[in-house]
Formats: C-alpha cells, sequence, structure tokens
C-alpha cells in the first residue's frame, strides 16, 4: 500500500517546483551583485557592468529553463535501457 | 532618454561625499589582479568543451546530449555568476583621495564592508611598496600611510602607480593645510 497515494503524487507539479527553486537560488544572489554594483559602485563602469550581467544572466537562464522544460527524462531513460540492452 | 545617462555620465562621486569636497583619485586594485582571476575562469570556461570532446568518443553519450546540454548550461549559469561575484569584488574595493579626506572602502563579501578615512591633516608619514618583478614590471604595489597617534596604518593595496599617487597624495595634504591652518574643517564651521 502507496503512502502517499499515485493520483496526489501525479497532481504534484515538481518541475514547476524545482523551476521556482533554482530561480530563487539564482536570482536572489544575482540581485545582490546588481545592488552592490549600482548603489556602491563608483563612476558609470560599474553600472554598465551591473548592466551586462543582468543581461547575460537572463539569457543564461532562460537558456537553461528552455533546455531543462524540453528534457524528458522518461525518454532518456528508455532510450539508455534500449542501448545497454544493445550493448550486451 | 534621461535614466540611461546613469551608464554615461555619471562622475566619481560617492556615498557621504560632503558637498564642499570633490574627488582627486579614485583607485581599484591593478587590472592584473582581476586579469589573472578572469584568465583562471576562462581555463573554467572551457572544461565542458574539452569534456564534451572526450565523451564524443563514447557510443552511448549521443542519448545523454540533451542531459549534458541542461548541466552544460546550469554550469555556465553558475560560472557567469562566479564571473561577475569577483568582478563585483574588484570594483567595490576603492581607495579614494578627496581635497579633504582619504577614503579607504572594501568590500570582502555581499555583507562584509569596512569603510575607513582618514583626514588629510592626520598624515604624518607616505611610503610606498613595490614587491616583486611582476609588480615592478607592471607599476602596481602598496601605499601606506601612517596617521598621527596609535591608529592603524592605511594601506593602499596593489594599486597602480604607487609613486604617482603617494605625489598626489603629499599634494593634496600639502595645499589642504594650507587652506586649513591648524587642521581646521573652516566649511563645517560655516554650516555647508
Amino acid at each position: 500500500m502507496n503512502i502517499v497515494p499515485a493520483d496526489i503524487l501525479n497532481s504534484i507539479p515538481f518541475f514547476g517546483i524545482a523551476i521556482v527553486f533554482i530561480s530563487l537560488v539564482y536570482w536572489i544572489p544575482a540581485f545582490f551583485i546588481v545592488y552592490h554594483l549600482t548603489r556602491f559602485g563608483i563612476g558609470s563602469r560599474p553600472k554598465f557592468i551591473a548592466l551586462v550581467f543582468l543581461v547575460g544572466s537572463v539569457i543564461l537562464f532562460s537558456l537553461f529553463i528552455i533546455g531543462a522544460s524540453q528534457f524528458d527524462l522518461s525518454v532518456l531513460a528508455q532510450q539508455a535501457g534500449d542501448y545497454i540492452k544493445s550493448s550486451l | 532618454m534621461k535614466f540611461l545617462s546613469v551608464f554615461t555620465e555619471t562622475h566619481n562621486t560617492f556615498e557621504g561625499q560632503r558637498p564642499y569636497e570633490h574627488t582627486i583619485v579614485l583607485l581599484h586594485r591593478h587590472w592584473f589582479v582581476l586579469a589573472i582571476k578572469l584568465a583562471g575562469y576562462l581555463l573554467i570556461a572551457l572544461i565542458p568543451i574539452v569534456v564534451y570532446s572526450g565523451l564524443l568518443n563514447f557510443a552511448g553519450f549521443v542519448y545523454f546530449q540533451g542531459l549534458y546540454l541542461v548541466f552544460t548550461t546550469g554550469f555556465y549559469l553558475i560560472w557567469w555568476y562566479s564571473l561577475f561575484y569577483v568582478i563585483t569584488m574588484y570594483l567595490l574595493d576603492t581607495w579614494i583621495i578627496t581635497n579633504h579626506r582619504v577614503i579607504d572602502s572594501e568590500q570582502h563579501g555581499f555583507f562584509n564592508r569596512t569603510v575607513a578615512e582618514l583626514s588629510l591633516a592626520k598624515i604624518q608619514d607616505v611610503s610606498t611598496r613595490i614587491e616583486g618583478p611582476l609588480a615592478t614590471w607592471l607599476k602596481f604595489g602598496y601605499l601606506d600611510v601612517q596617521t598621527a597617534g596609535t591608529s592603524p596604518k592605511f594601506s593602499f593595496k596593489q594599486i597602480p602607480n604607487p609613486l604617482a599617487v603617494k605625489d598626489e597624495l603629499m599634494r593634496a595634504h600639502n595645499e589642504y593645510i594650507a587652506e586649513h591652518p591648524e587642521g581646521i574643517e573652516i566649511h563645517e564651521e560655516q554650516g555647508l
């Protein structure tokens, strides 16, 4: 007997939770960088560097999320299983 | 657009700057100190490419390419953050000489910052240290300012051209002494 029913497990959006968790883990420290550069940086150079960091972060984070969302673990498991069977 | 002017027109103003003082010199560590760290980061950035070229030799890797791509993007995301953390710490370590004081502001982490200041009137002795062949060749080193009394030394660390900075500091000190006899801050007495 399962402790947690399967339909409840299936209804939990694990991918969404993971994305929110990763977003918080990345964007809170990223905010600290932007904040420190714009608040305490002297001259225009730190502000420009903060902008470069922000743009780069948005691009890389978007690529990461797109890559992760398109990735299907069950397909990978199937393919890996087939490969292992064929190599035996 | 006026708000974009922050990227081009911001001058060397800083938090706590008094209305009657102006910045003479703004110093960061020498570019070479940052360049060494950036070179290390450049090498780290090559790791996924090297690993990828090695993994291509394995026939089964074709199934894991999608997974590898996700891990690589995550790796570069962390790498990007770490790179700019180093640049941020470099940019926030500053030494400022104004026409009234010297300010030493060092960032040791996001929530660990030391700021010390010294009136130009209290400067007693200024010395420079250039250590090692690279520092000699690239002209960077330390500038130590000894103050009156038992106060600890002010140390400008790995700054470019410490000898020229020393001359500039002594010139500012002499001008300050000439304008402020007996070390009294005349601007504050005037209520500025």
